[in-house]
């Protein structure tokens, strides 16, 4: 079942502010500041689809990705899947949800328990629904680590993270989420902490998983390559808005939103001779407390005119399906 | 003669498991204003080489062989008194996480004049110009000399790190993963003033790295380490159009490219060995696709195949075939029929 214009997920006005404590006297004067870590995004994931946030850290990706499983909760808008809001989710409901959403974290280090075999890890989520018996549960345990692709699963079922690799980890990671058979999972960095060899093998996995059992993905990362190696569309985000959103392959040929380009334009090239042309950004990604005035972006861009010191720009679609936040873009023609 | 001749260097940790060669006959040469790229994976060795050129191993570590002739003195034979001379204002380190070394009770400038005046006898102004000088050679305004790190972002403080790094014009610098910890943009800009510096200062560069696209950018000769060997080694060019060690060939087609963003990434099988436990024969051969009886067996040694081009394969003159092979996917779907798989680093 998807929502009523064919869309599997949408994210409506999503909102995620942070109150900012700054001392006895701010409280007086109640002057109560917010990091606002998502400032009114709206998005939508077809089933089926990878969509890629993309954005250096600060620009809200990761808290986006963990409130759409509900490891936080929004301040405002509206997670609709299928017919619910995920946001609205209570107790009971709040539990069934998570049979349906899973999360993939960064580091494989952490993600583990060290005192639980990979077995002990990945039951867990079987115990706490209370899903099959034992027998059952051994089977699903070893179904699940059959799909991450570690054969065979009995080699793995009492080992303890310790035993094993960065990659096999994060292997274990991928069985534990896809044990509870979900039908979405958000990939928060999944290859950034894996050696080269390995990484590959882990993207290759997830579009497998993918096409295989029709999994719809969220895959938040700060590297184009990786990106637009595996998602279909993709969003960048830049200090809680998404500045730009397209299809990956239109979007590696032509970005239009200078941050966009920018941070296409910084990923290395394994190719002595390229010569890249960088989109001359200034400075760092600054704080969300004080935003300035106009586009968010106006401190580091290169080409912003007077505009874009007054009015913040609305994502608007060039054509089908790709959409930008730019004052200048549309009169741009490079 | 070059700037320093890593020559048959070993390195061996004790373990309770006992000894593990991290690295066994690594040798490569660096001139002067040159710039080698170490590549390999988390356990491969390369770290253990930057620790054993600085002479910075753990106490469980030793250079149990060969030699790292640095302009001409052997520098695994020096006292620890008389590295220490040499460190930082010969031979200085940049390390991953060295953003986070910098003492947080002082300004960085202090840091900055104190590291100089260590080493030069040279009056607390002069010092502290110099590291003005410094702070404009990496792009970071000189008045930030007065911040305390914690007033600095990430890749400022890296950058601080770099400055400190060149104070003292060392003829060479290790950078070991300069900037994994940081944003792609940051990351980007700190290449590209590292590469700009070392040309101007001409200081030699060894930088350390997993990404082959960092090293295809910076260097201008490569060394590929793999389970403490080294496995390919040759000017940056040659080795990124003629790659010729089937683990270069894994490696290359492992890595995304924005250049070519059609073609499947294709994954080397398998993990990285085990250095407790390392297969007999070549380092790599049970994951490699071409591997023959002889290579579970004997250790193949460095063959050259041009003046600077050499790779440590049982067949070095089948690497053409190698390279078309390579390119397939199916030629790396097919396990190797045997050999061990470590559990890796």
């Amino acid at each position: 079942m998807t929502t009523a214009n064919g869309r599997f997920i949408e994210v409506k006005g999503l909102r995620k502010y942070f109150p900012v404590h700054r001392g006895f006297l701010d409280s007086l004067r109640s002057q109560s500041k917010y990091v606002k870590a998502i400032d009114d995004i709206d998005f939508f994931i077809q089933r089926g689809e990878i969509l890629g946030l993309a954005g250096e850290s600060g620009s809200g990706k990761t808290t986006t990705g963990e409130i759409m499983v509900r490891l936080q909760d929004p301040t405002a808008g509206g997670i609709f899947f299928d017919t619910i809001n995920v946001a609205d989710l209570q107790g009971r409901q709040l539990k069934e949800f998570r049979l349906r959403a899973q999360m993939i974290f960064q580091d494989p280090y952490e993600t583990f328990s060290p005192r639980l075999t990979v077995f002990g890890s990945i039951v867990e989520s079987l115990k706490v629904h209370r899903i099959g018996t034992s027998a059952e549960k051994l089977d699903r345990v070893k179904e699940a680590l059959t799909r991450a692709e570690l054969r065979p699963a009995e080699n793995f079922l009492y080992r303890y993270p310790h035993e094993l690799s960065g990659g096999q980890r994060q292997r274990v990671a991928i069985a534990r989420a896809m044990v509870v058979d979900p039908q979405f999972i958000v990939a928060d960095e999944p290859v950034s902490m894996l050696d080269v060899s390995i990484r590959a093998g882990v993207l290759n996995l997830l579009k497998r998983l993918r096409s295989d059992f029709g999994l719809t993905m969220l895959y938040v990362s700060h590297d184009l390559s990786t990106v637009t190696y595996l998602c279909d569309r993709q969003a960048t985000m830049y200090l809680g808005k998404i500045v730009e959103v397209g299809p990956s392959k239109v979007m590696v040929k032509g970005a239009h939103h200078p941050y966009t380009k920018a941070l296409f334009s910084a990923v290395p090239l394994p190719n002595p001779d390229a010569h890249r042309e960088r989109t001359p950004i200034e400075g760092e990604i600054t704080g969300n407390i004080d935003l300035p005035r106009g586009c968010r972006f106006n401190p580091r861009c290169p080409y912003a005119i007077d505009i874009c010191f007054q009015e913040e720009p609305d994502l608007v679609e060039s054509e089908p399906g790709h959409a930008t936040a730019c004052h200048v873009f549309p009169a741009r023609t490079d | 003669m070059a700037l320093l001749d890593v020559h048959d260097v070993e390195v061996t940790y004790r373990t309770k498991e006992g000894p593990l060669k991290a690295a066994e006959y690594v040798s490569f040469q660096l001139k002067k204003g040159d710039s080698l790229g170490l590549i390999g994976e988390s356990g491969c060795g390369k770290s253990t080489m930057a620790k054993a050129i600085l002479r910075l191993l753990p106490d469980n570590g030793q250079i149990s062989g060969g030699e790292i002739l640095f302009q001409g003195q052997d520098l695994a034979k020096l006292s620890p008194k008389e590295m220490r001379k040499l460190r930082w204002k010969e031979l200085s380190l940049v390390t991953q996480s060295a953003m986070n070394s910098l003492n947080p009770v002082y300004t960085v400038g202090a840091q900055i004049v104190e590291a100089i005046r260590t080493h030069e006898a040279i009056s607390r102004r002069r010092a502290w110009e110099r590291a003005e000088d410094l702070f404009r050679l990496v792009n970071i305004e000189p008045s930030h000399l007065t911040n305390h790190p914690h007033e600095l972002s990430g890749g400022m403080k890296q950058r601080a790190i770099i400055a400190m790094a060149l104070c003292l014009n060392p003829s060479l610098v290790i950078a070991d993963e300069p900037t994994t910890a940081l944003d792609v943009i940051v990351q980007d800009r700190i290449l590209q003033q590292i590469v700009r510096i070392q040309k101007e200062i001409s200081s030699s560069l060894i930088y350390i790295s997993h990404d082959i696209s960092v090293i295809a950018e910076t260097c201008d000769y490569v060394v590929v380490m793999y389970g403490g060997h080294v496995m390919e080694t040759a000017p940056v060019r040659e080795f990124f159009r003629h790659p010729s060690h089937p683990y270069s060939l894994g490696m290359q087609n492992a890595f995304p490219n924005l250049e070519d963003v059609d073609s499947e990434l294709i994954s080397i099988p398998g993990y990285p060995p085990d250095l407790l436990n390392l297969p007999p024969g070549c380092r790599f051969s049970p994951r490699c696709p071409f591997a023959d009886s002889v290579c579970q067996q004997k250790q193949p040694d460095l063959h050259f195949i041009g003046t600077q081009h050499g790779t440590r394969c049982h067949f070095p003159d089948r690497a053409e075939a190698f390279r078309a092979q390579a390119k397939l996917p199916e030629t790396w779907t097919e396990r190797p029929a045997q050999g061990q798989r470590g559990v890796g680093a």
